[in-house]
């Protein structure tokens, strides 16, 4: 299977729900949306809580482990190390060809604007990725600068062959690459105060 | 017990049980494997398991440490179990470009 290349091109709705629903069911192994904090929106925006550890731990940023089946009455970061709690937006208007739209937001107005630097991760010193407050300077978008983001490939920024998002992929690999980089040593805390 | 019933819990018995998660998919894959099958051979099969097709930036690891064990998979599985990854849960990760 080919990698994605060329300018990212919207997916049919129908295309973009169907495969997100699908995936769902894999990403969640079994769990439900209610379970672990998701929320849905509408078809096609997923808000998702993410920890950022300050302490040495394999615990998964999304909190849980979808490698074990859910448990009766599981929650979200049960037995999960303390740490920043916050909230990821991802919107899948050209999945599953390309991977969705991730951005960070302030859970209390599910925007990023000014003044809203404390809901951005500190990740320093990882090769996959890099959370910039303002791409390109003053003025400019937030960026998770990685290339299991759709952001990533809407600015044209240059990347391997090998490290493109190969249509067809699941935003598992887009949370994951987030997960392990949320934990020391390369999550320092909150990008603002 | 009868000679058949005993075949298989003899050969049952030389099957060590492994697990790959693909952090790709989240998707997971149980099964067993003899341990003198080389740890590229089960990670081989994972895939078949998964459904799944190897992508070149695909790396496996052991779980949940994040262990590399890419210079490890001409070692058989009893090997890993004995001396890398006691519980033989891994995961595939695959490589992203960024930053």
């Amino acid at each position: 299977m080919s990698s994605a290349g060329g300018v990212p091109v919207p997916a049919e709705f129908q295309q973009a729900r169907g495969t997100l629903d699908r995936h769902l069911g894999s990403v969640l192994a079994g769990r439900s949306l209610e379970a672990v904090g998701w929320q849905r929106p509408d078809p096609l925006t997923l808000y998702v809580p993410l920890r950022g550890y300050t302490s040495g731990t394999p615990a998964f940023a999304y909190g849980f482990d979808p490698s074990e089946p859910a448990a009766d009455g599981e929650h979200a970061f049960i037995g999960a190390p303390e740490g920043d709690d916050y909230l990821l937006r991802l919107y899948f208007s050209h999945y599953p060809d390309w991977p969705p739209s991730a951005r960070f937001v302030n859970p209390d107005t599910k925007q990023f604007g000014p003044g809203d630097a404390r809901c951005l991760p500190m990740i320093s010193g990882a090769n996959e990725l890099h959370v910039h407050a303002a791409y390109g300077g003053p003025g400019g978008s937030q960026l998770i600068c990685c290339s299991a983001t759709l952001e990533f490939y809407l600015i044209n920024h240059a990347v391997e062959d090998r490290h493109r998002w190969r249509p067809g992929s699941s935003f598992a690999s887009t949370l994951n690459v987030l997960s392990r980089y949320m934990r020391p040593p390369a999550y320092t805390g909150r990008q603002g105060s | 017990m009868t000679e058949l019933t005993e075949s298989a819990t003899a050969e049952r018995a030389h099957l060590l049980d492994v697990t790959f998660l693909d952090l790709n998919t989240n998707e997971t894959a149980r099964f067993a494997v003899p341990g003198d099958v080389t740890l590229q051979r089960a990670w081989d099969m994972a895939y078949d398991e998964l459904g799944e097709v190897r992508r070149p930036s695909d790396i496996l690891e052991a779980y949940p440490s994040g262990q590399p064990l890419t210079n490890d998979l001409d070692k058989t599985i009893r090997h890993v179990k004995e001396h890398l990854v006691p519980d033989l849960r891994f995961q595939i990760h695959g490589e992203k470009g960024g930053a």
